[in-house]
Parts: C-alpha cells; sequence; structure tokens
C-alpha cells in the first residue's frame, strides 16, 4: 500500500456529466414535481405529520451533504451526525445566552461556520498533509471525531447539560412576531432552506470548478498529473458539507431540545443508510432516502423493530451490491428506458 | 508504591492483550485484504453467542471457545462469498455492506435468542500474586493465549504455504495469480480466518464483559484505533497499537476521570493518524 | 427460540392501522391539535376503543427491558377489556419503540399523541427519554404514566408515575446497608441523569445515617473497562460499593469486581438489579447482592401467583419481568381504578381520579400521592441467594414518594 487514499472506485458521479445532456423536459419534470410536493405538503398532511417532516427534512438535508462529500471529494464520513449535532448545540447555546432574532440569526451563522470551520480545521490537517489521509481511514478519523465530540458534550455538563441535552432554551424568531414555533413555521423554514441549498448546490456543481472536483475525484492521479489539487478541493467540499450538516442541525432546534445521541454512531450510520438506499451521487437520493425511511421508521417501528431493523441491514447489502445507485439510480433507469 | 505500579503495569498489559485480542481479526482481514470489515464488531458479539449455545449444550465454557471460531468463520465463509468477493474494485462499498451484514447479524440474534443479556461465568475464578499484587487468573491466561495466537498466526503466515500466497496476494494480485496462485481462494482464507478470529475474541472476552446483542458496537472505534495506530500489514504494528492504546488508557485512566480518559485516548489516535497515516510501525 | 416465536407472533398480531391513517389525512392542513381531539370525541364517544400509548425500549441499550414491559402492558390490558374496558370502552395498545434514543422517543411520543391521538401515555426507561418525553407531555397536557425508578424531579398535573422515587429505593437500601452491611460508601454510577441523581439522593441518605462516603465516581456510556475504577474501590476500601451503572455496563462492572476479588472485603448494594438483570449474572457474581425494589417475582402473594401464571401461560415459563414491566401493568390498573364507576371517559376526569387513585396489586398496595402524584408504595430489600433466587430480607411498607417537587 503506498496510498492511503481509496482508489476512484465506481459509480455514480458519471451520471452528472452525461445530465447536461439530458433533455430539459427530463431534468425539471422531477425537481417540479418534488418543489410541488414539499410545497403541498402542509396543506394535505396532518399537523403532527407537518412537524415529523420538519425533522425529516432537516435529516434529508444532512443526507445530501454526506453525498456531496462523496459524489465530489470521494470521502465516507462514519461520524457526520456529529456536525449536524454541532449546529444543533450552537444555535442552542447560542439561543441560550441571546434569545430573539438577533440570537436566531447568530446562531443559524455560528452553526454554519461551526460545522464548516471544524470541518475545515480538520480536513485541513487530513488533506494539506504530505500524505492525504483519505478514503477508509478519512471514515476512521471520522468515527473517532465524532466519538471524542459526544465524550466532550458529555463531559463537559455545566455548558453542554451534559448527557441530559438541553432544554427550555428561548424558541427561535425568525423576525419579530414570528418565532418557529407550532408546525408551519419551522417547516416553512426548513423547507426553502432545503430547496435553495439544493438548487446552489445543483448550480455550483455543475460550475467548472463543481466539474473539476467530479474529475479530480473520479481519477485522482491524472488530475493530480494535470495540476489540480486534490487535497484543496476535498478541504473545499469537507468544508462546504460541515457547514450544510451544522445548518442541517440548526433547523432541527425548533424540536426543542438537543441532546448528545446526535454524535453518536447510531445516528451516524443511519445517515449513511439513508445516503446509500436514496441513492449516491445525485443530491437528491439522499435527501428523499432519509425523508422515506424515516416516515416508514416511524410508521413499523411500533409494529416490526427486530424485522425493520434486519430489513434495513439486508437492504443495504443487496443495494451496495446489485444497485449501488440506489432509489433514484432505479428510477433513473425506468425513466431512461420509458424514454428510449 | 511499588504495588501501585506493578498493579497498573499489569493492567496496561492485560488491557493491550484485550484490545489486541479484539483488534485480530479486524487486522488481518484490513491487512491481508484492504478490506474494513464494519462487520468485525458483530462478528466478535457472535462468538459470545457460541459461548452462550455450547455452553447451554455442553455446560463447558472451554466448548464455546473452541466452537465460537468455527461457527463465526463459517458466517465469514458466507460474507466473503455472498458480499465481501463482489466488491473487490470498491472498497468504499465494502465498508457499506459490511456495515449491513453488521446489522444482520445483530438482529438475526436478537430474533434467535431474545434481546436479553445472557450469563458466561468466569471459568477460572480466584487470582496468582505477583509479586505484592494479585492479579485474576483468567485475565493472565489472556495475556498468554494472545501471545499465542500472535505466535501461531506470524509462523502460518510466515513459515506456511498458505501464509506464503497470502503475502504474494497481498503484495502484487495479478503477478501471484501469474504464478498459479488462487487469488479469490486466498482471499476466502483470509477473510474467514479473520472472522474465525473475531469469534474466538469473542469468546474469550465473554466471562470478562456482558454479553448481549447489542455490546459489539463499543468495541468497534477501539479496534479500529488499535489496527491503524499500530499500522496496517503487520503483527507488530497491531502489537505497538494495542500497547500504545491499552497502556494509553490504563495511564489515562488513573490519573483523569473515565470520560476524560476515553476522549483523550482517541484524540491520541486521532492525532497519530494524522502524521503517520500508515500507522507507526511501518 | 422460544422468545422468537413469540416476538414473531407478537409482529404477527400488530396490523398497520388504517383508522389512525384515515384520520392522519383527514385532520389535513392547520386544524389545530386540540381541535382534533375534541371532534373525534363528540362524533364517535362510546364506541370507539380508548388508545393507550406505550413507549418501550425495544432495541437500543434498554432492549433487555422491552419484552417485560410489553408483558406487564399487555396483560393489564387483557385483564381490564375482559372486565368491560375503561368507562366501558375498550383499550387498544399501541406500542412504539423509542430505541432508548431521545430523539426517537420524542418522534414517538408526537406520533403517538398526534397521529393516534391516544388518551394517555404509559412508559419510556432510560431518563433522559422520559425527561424529553414529559417535556412534551406537559406542553401539550397529555397524561403520562411512568413506569421506572428514577432520580425524581418531574411534577406536573397530568404526570404519574408508579416508578419509584430515591427515597424509595435509594434510602431504604443505604440504611439497610448500614445497619448490616457497613458504614463507608464507593459510589459508580453512568454519568447521566439517573447517575448523578441517584448519587446525589444518596449521599445525603448514607450521611444523615452516620455513614460515610469515600468515593463517588462517574463513568461514560460504553465503558468495557472497569480497572481504573476498581484500583480505586481498592484503594479507598469501602465496606459498601452502591453502583447505578445503567444496561450492560452495569453488567460488566459487576463481573469485574468479582474477577478483581473486591468481593472478598466489600459488600454490594443495588436499587436496580432485579429478576431481569440476574440471568446476565453468573451464580458467583450475583449471590450476595443486596438489592432494593418495589417488586420482584419471588413476592408471596395472591396477586402475583395469579399474575406470573397468567405471563407463564401466555408468554412461555421462562418469561420474566422486572419492576419496569411490573409497574407498566400497576399503570394501567390505576387508570382502571380511576375509571371505576365513571360514565365517560375524559382526561380530566380520569386525572381528578388518578389523585385518589389505589391499587393493591403484584407489587403490594399502590396509593397515589396527591402531592407529587408518585405513588406510596412498598420497598423490598432481598439478598440474592447462591442459586440466584431472591430472598426477602425486609419489607418497608407503605413508603411515601419525596419526588423533590410538588404538582403546581
Amino acid at each position: 500500500m503506498t496510498s492511503v487514499d481509496a482508489p476512484p472506485d465506481a459509480p455514480p458521479g458519471a451520471a452528472l456529466a452525461k445530465q447536461r445532456r439530458i433533455n430539459l423536459g427530463w431534468s425539471v419534470l422531477p425537481n417540479a414535481v418534488m418543489l410541488a410536493l414539499i410545497v403541498a405538503f402542509p396543506f394535505i398532511a396532518s399537523d403532527y405529520q407537518v412537524g415529523l417532516m420538519t425533522q425529516f427534512l432537516t435529516f434529508g438535508l444532512l443526507a445530501m451533504s454526506l453525498d456531496l462529500l462523496g459524489d465530489r471529494a470521494g470521502l465516507v464520513s462514519f461520524g457526520h451526525g456529529a456536525w449536524f449535532g454541532l449546529g444543533a448545540y450552537t444555535l442552542a447555546l447560542t439561543l441560550e445566552r441571546l434569545p430573539g432574532v438577533g440570537g436566531t440569526y447568530l446562531g443559524f451563522l455560528l452553526a454554519a461556520s461551526v460545522g464548516g470551520g471544524f470541518a475545515a480545521l480538520l480536513g485541513s490537517q487530513l488533506f494539506l498533509g504530505r500524505q492525504r489521509v483519505g478514503g477508509v481511514y478519512f471514515g476512521i478519523v471520522t468515527l473517532a471525531v465524532a466519538a471524542i465530540l459526544q465524550l466532550v458534550v458529555m463531559g463537559w455538563s455545566s455548558f453542554t447539560g451534559g448527557s441530559n441535552g438541553l432544554y427550555g432554551f428561548a424558541t427561535p424568531e425568525l423576525a419579530p412576531g414570528l418565532p418557529l414555533t407550532g408546525t408551519q413555521a419551522p417547516y416553512g423554514l426548513a423547507a426553502t432552506v432545503c430547496i435553495l441549498i439544493y438548487a446552489g448546490l445543483k448550480w455550483a456543481l455543475r460550475s467548472s470548478l463543481g466539474l473539476s472536483l467530479l474529475a479530480a475525484r473520479q481519477n485522482s492521479l491524472r488530475a493530480e498529473g494535470i495540476g489540480i489539487p486534490i487535497g484543496r478541493f476535498q478541504l473545499l467540499v469537507f468544508s462546504a458539507a460541515g457547514a450544510i450538516a451544522g445548518i442541517a442541525g440548526a433547523l432541527y432546534i425548533p424540536v426543542g431540545f438537543v441532546s448528545p445521541d446526535l454524535f453518536g454512531l447510531t445516528f451516524s450510520t443511519y445517515v449513511i443508510v439513508w445516503m446509500v438506499l436514496g441513492g449516491r451521487g445525485t443530491l437528491i437520493g439522499g435527501f428523499l432516502g432519509a425523508i422515506g425511511l424515516s416516515f416508514l421508521e416511524t410508521a413499523l417501528s411500533g409494529s416490526f423493530v427486530t424485522l425493520w431493523l434486519l430489513m434495513v441491514g439486508v437492504l443495504l447489502i443487496v443495494v451496495v451490491l446489485v444497485w449501488p445507485r440506489g432509489a433514484m439510480g432505479a428510477l433513473g433507469a425506468v425513466t431512461r428506458a420509458i424514454r428510449t | 508504591m511499588t504495588a501501585t505500579v506493578l498493579t497498573q503495569i499489569v493492567n496496561g498489559l492485560s488491557l493491550a492483550s484485550i484490545l489486541i485480542l479484539i483488534a485480530l481479526g479486524l487486522a488481518v482481514i484490513f491487512g491481508l485484504l484492504g478490506v474494513i470489515n464494519l462487520a468485525h464488531a458483530d462478528l466478535f458479539m457472535a462468538g459470545m453467542y457460541a459461548v452462550v449455545l455450547a455452553q447451554g449444550v455442553t455446560g463447558n465454557f472451554w466448548f464455546g471457545v473452541l466452537a465460537a471460531p468455527l461457527i463465526v468463520g463459517a458466517i465469514g465463509f458466507v460474507v466473503e462469498l455472498g458480499v465481501v468477493r463482489w466488491l473487490r474494485a470498491r472498497p468504499l462499498d465494502t465498508l457499506l455492506a459490511t456495515l449491513g451484514v453488521g446489522i444482520v447479524i445483530r438482529e438475526g440474534v436478537k430474533l434467535l435468542f431474545g434481546a436479553g443479556y445472557r450469563q458466561v461465568a468466569n471459568p477460572l475464578p480466584g487470582s496468582i500474586a505477583i509479586g505484592p499484587v494479585a492479579y485474576p487468573i483468567y485475565r493472565l491466561l489472556l495475556i498468554a493465549v494472545t501471545a499465542s495466537i500472535l505466535a501461531g498466526l506470524a509462523a502460518w503466515l510466515y513459515r506456511t504455504a498458505p501464509g506464503l500466497r497470502l503475502r504474494a496476494m497481498l503484495q502484487d494480485r495479478e503477478t501471484a495469480a501469474a504464478y498459479g496462485i488462487d487469488p479469490e481462494r486466498a482471499s476466502l482464507v483470509a477473510f474467514v480466518v479473520g472472522a474465525a478470529l473475531a469469534g474466538l475474541a469473542g469468546a474469550l472476552m465473554s466471562p470478562l464483559v456482558t454479553v448481549g446483542p447489542d455490546v459489539g458496537i463499543i468495541y468497534l472505534a477501539r479496534a479500529f484505533m488499535v489496527v491503524v495506530v499500530g499500522g496496517v500489514g503487520s503483527l507488530l504494528g497491531l502489537v505497538g497499537g494495542g500497547v500504545i492504546i491499552g497502556g494509553g488508557d490504563t495511564l489515562a485512566g488513573y490519573f483523569l476521570n473515565p470520560t476524560i480518559a476515553n476522549a483523550a485516548v482517541l484524540v491520541l489516535a486521532v492525532v497519530i493518524l494524522r502524521f503517520r497515516p500508515g500507522g507507526l510501525f511501518r | 427460540m422460544a422468545q422468537s416465536s413469540r416476538q414473531l407472533r407478537r409482529i404477527m398480531r400488530a396490523t398497520f392501522d388504517r383508522r389512525a391513517l384515515l384520520r392522519g389525512a383527514a385532520a389535513a392542513g392547520a386544524v389545530p391539535l386540540a381541535g382534533t381531539f375534541r371532534a373525534r370525541g363528540a362524533v364517535a364517544q362510546n364506541t370507539d376503543p380508548i388508545r393507550v400509548g406505550a413507549i418501550i425500549p425495544f432495541t437500543g441499550l434498554e432492549t433487555h427491558n422491552g419484552l417485560s414491559m410489553q408483558y406487564g402492558l399487555e396483560i393489564a390490558t387483557g385483564e381490564i377489556n375482559t372486565a368491560g374496558g375503561l368507562a366501558g370502552r375498550q383499550v387498544e395498545v399501541i406500542m412504539e419503540d423509542d430505541g432508548s434514543d431521545v430523539g426517537r422517543g420524542v418522534r414517538a411520543a408526537a406520533k403517538l399523541v398526534g397521529q393516534d391521538a391516544v388518551e394517555f401515555l404509559n412508559g419510556t426507561l432510560t431518563s433522559s427519554v422520559r425527561t424529553a418525553v414529559f417535556e412534551e407531555t406537559r406542553e401539550s397536557q397529555t397524561l403520562f404514566l411512568n413506569p421506572t425508578y428514577y432520580e425524581g424531579g418531574l411534577c406536573d398535573p397530568y404526570y404519574f408515575s408508579s416508578g419509584a422515587t430515591p427515597n424509595q429505593g435509594i434510602e431504604p437500601m443505604t440504611a439497610f446497608a448500614m445497619e448490616n452491611l457497613g458504614k463507608s460508601f464507593y459510589f459508580v454510577a453512568s454519568d447521566y441523569i439517573w447517575g448523578t441523581g441517584s448519587v446525589a439522593a444518596a449521599i445525603p441518605a448514607v450521611e444523615a445515617g452516620g455513614g460515610s462516603v469515600v468515593g463517588e465516581e462517574y463513568v461514560p456510556f460504553g465503558t468495557s473497562d472497569f480497572t481504573a475504577v476498581i484500583n480505586r474501590i481498592k484503594e479507598a476500601a469501602p465496606d459498601v460499593v452502591f453502583p447505578f451503572v445503567a444496561g450492560q455496563d452495569g453488567i460488566t462492572f459487576l463481573k469485574q469486581l468479582s474477577d478483581f476479588g473486591v468481593r472478598e472485603n466489600v459488600e454490594i448494594c443495588a436499587d436496580s438489579i432485579d429478576e431481569l438483570i440476574v440471568p446476565a449474572l453468573s451464580n458467583e457474581v450475583a449471590a450476595g447482592i443486596v438489592n432494593c425494589s418495589c417488586y420482584y417475582m419471588m413476592l408471596e402473594n395472591d396477586a402475583n401467583q395469579a399474575f406470573l401464571e397468567t405471563m407463564r401461560s401466555t408468554y412461555g415459563d421462562d418469561a420474566l419481568i422486572g419492576s419496569f414491566g411490573m409497574n407498566m401493568y400497576n399503570n394501567m390498573k390505576l387508570v382502571q381504578a380511576a375509571a371505576d364507576g365513571l360514565d365517560e371517559w375524559t382526561k380530566d376526569a380520569i386525572t381528578e381520579r388518578l389523585r385518589e387513585a389505589t391499587f393493591d396489586g403484584p407489587s403490594g398496595p399502590l396509593t397515589t400521592d396527591p402531592s407529587n402524584q408518585h405513588m406510596v408504595q412498598n420497598a423490598y430489600i432481598a439478598t440474592i441467594q447462591p442459586d440466584k433466587s431472591f430472598k426477602l430480607e425486609e419489607t418497608i411498607e407503605n413508603v411515601s414518594p419525596q419526588a423533590g417537587c410538588t404538582v403546581p
């Protein structure tokens, strides 16, 4: 083993380069349907479901950021939930000290900066050195970093509330008289942010920078040969993914509490499962995977418990083996089949 | 004072041997195949249940220790043939697929044995005096067992034909194949051995810790640290990793509160990874 | 094996609830939650079954308690329905898994209250989940009954607890220990609400009784190696170790205490080691541990014998139940007692009557203390025998709960 970087293993990203050529109607239509569903959801679903959906949107955003990391930097984080946790704790701690509109905006800003900044700090250590720490080693480092953060959060109870988590911080307020309470306002905010970030990412990934990132990830040796600084690219993508995960965590705050569970291996494992089953390399796949699987789990876990987890495990194996592009890949195959 | 120091040294040694034992299977599979087996923790747990099963049938702990590597090795056989083999060119996907394998093993054990904890008694209760310090016999035995397994593994890898084939395959798959080594078979052997070692570790650890379907996971991060800190692909590195993490844990555990000690050892591991991503001992 | 088929059977039984889906769809748009409740009640009052939401850890850290809690809940439900239900309406139970995780626990509560429109909640095990669910139910004014002994501190007009408060478990235990085992104590606790809260309650109890605390220590979840802790215990040389270490870590701790020969000079007393935990311990490790609990399977009263008979005939001879499971049962029976003679089920009528409810069952007499809505109940101190059976040492009757708060 000379390089600790994973070889540029197979799939998805390549799809994107081709996608530019795909006729406009087919790429706009699914997005339009999605948009319509997200907008219509609060009007067709119960309050309970809207509240649930708000949480799941934040999970979706988190899975999206993990997918970004995998697709454009070839990295899988096994502690991505920790960045979500960082964002959530940052906003909660800010609101504890500075309630009201100012605290809300400052908190969101800090959540993004702490998420992005921490990823940048870690990334600068991992990717800019003489020997890049990528591939599976990156997975292990993120696993350990999440565990460290969880221990810090649990140990530093005077600041973080310890294992009990934080409760009773001020309700975030978007504008005077527009608090994020009930179900509608938090949903509106989460949905808007998700759509904006998704659109922004789509745009950024089609820019020349985004395509260089893709090229660098798909053939790192050649890319390095023609002078593309892979380490810096990875750092950039990791920071962006961290910032988005932080924002997702902050959007989780209307739930009313945060707990160290967010830093746990279980949560981070879930994020990976969402992304893989939803479909890697599509951004939207992980997002939809998170929402779909979370809804299924809520609906079934009362009745299925053990069998549900067993099914998730089997699905994970099968999808990775036979359908590495997940549900979105399957959907894509179907639409292509219809068109031809 | 000397007694305290001596106790700490034996504690460190004991913990290091335990960590090496737990990480062995992971190290073999990672070192020889370059595959990170995220199902390792659950194979380890399956080894514990092999003891529960064998103990239930025969009433004897040691039958369980014999049965565990066989049963868990058989699981490894299935996993290699059914999953790992097909993902050779996609290391990251192997991670994800073995994550799924781990979930399946864990939930499968729950279906078969129920979710409750199981009892495995210490087969060798009592202590032996080492100078002024009395130390549990079973833990001392574990140090010896770990050392023998390491020696046996080294002998197998460096002194026998199958070991040679494996190492040849590790160095250059194509060339090895050209010389008539069947890489598929060699990979299978490596994975089964790794799984069997995970099972054996679970069996040997079952008297010391809680036996339940969800216990594997708490050893996973630690086992990773031992493997990567020492360096992948060398048994010496594994020993080094075990001593550093185990010793560090004992030292930190003595001076600091357990939460901080835990975090400190993980930080140490990350820092080592940052500066020596290939491990300290290579 | 028997357990697996039981679990399968349970899964088969629990079919997806069609009505809940329909109602979910009907309550579309911005209909406020409370409005949905009332509309339902007005349209169809005496025919719909009363839905009860149960939050149980079937997976995660506390998995091993899941089945026991399900047993208690289902047996009580069966008895209530056979006896004509609550205020003339049958009871329908909806169980949710909290995965021993706060986020999932809160989502489970939200689903049960928001979608299934349950009349009350019964359950939660870990203190983190309970506290989070309590915050939710306090806000939505949902009736919530807790089955788990805990550190106390939760009071609300709609919150009741048959789970023991510290003075019903810890204090009798320390008092007994100081009389029979020794006067100096070492506390080892999981680093979270239950652990820290329990030690906080135990220290004054020891000091008030003239004992001394020679060490207290907090370990994070997932601790698998206690050698450093055990060394410190050896150096401190206490008479008694009183652990509040949760779940699997607690069992590992007990095993390692024995391995290192600590047990030769040190006694162990506890408030969390009952018949459900003992199967995880070998005879040598278990023997001699003294424990205080508000229920044991070995209690010799008629109600308990009848209960165990039902449990074994329903779930198999190896079925076990601990205090959490028994309190799931007790909670349901307290509601039954409160609903007795009630013509129409309303939350406030039931809550009002729960404040005066009593139930004399397998764990002995329970009476609500109206000041904090926890139960006046017996505390039983027992020693584990070499064959792992429990021998009753002392019964402290009708201990009033001190929850550390009063209902506003």
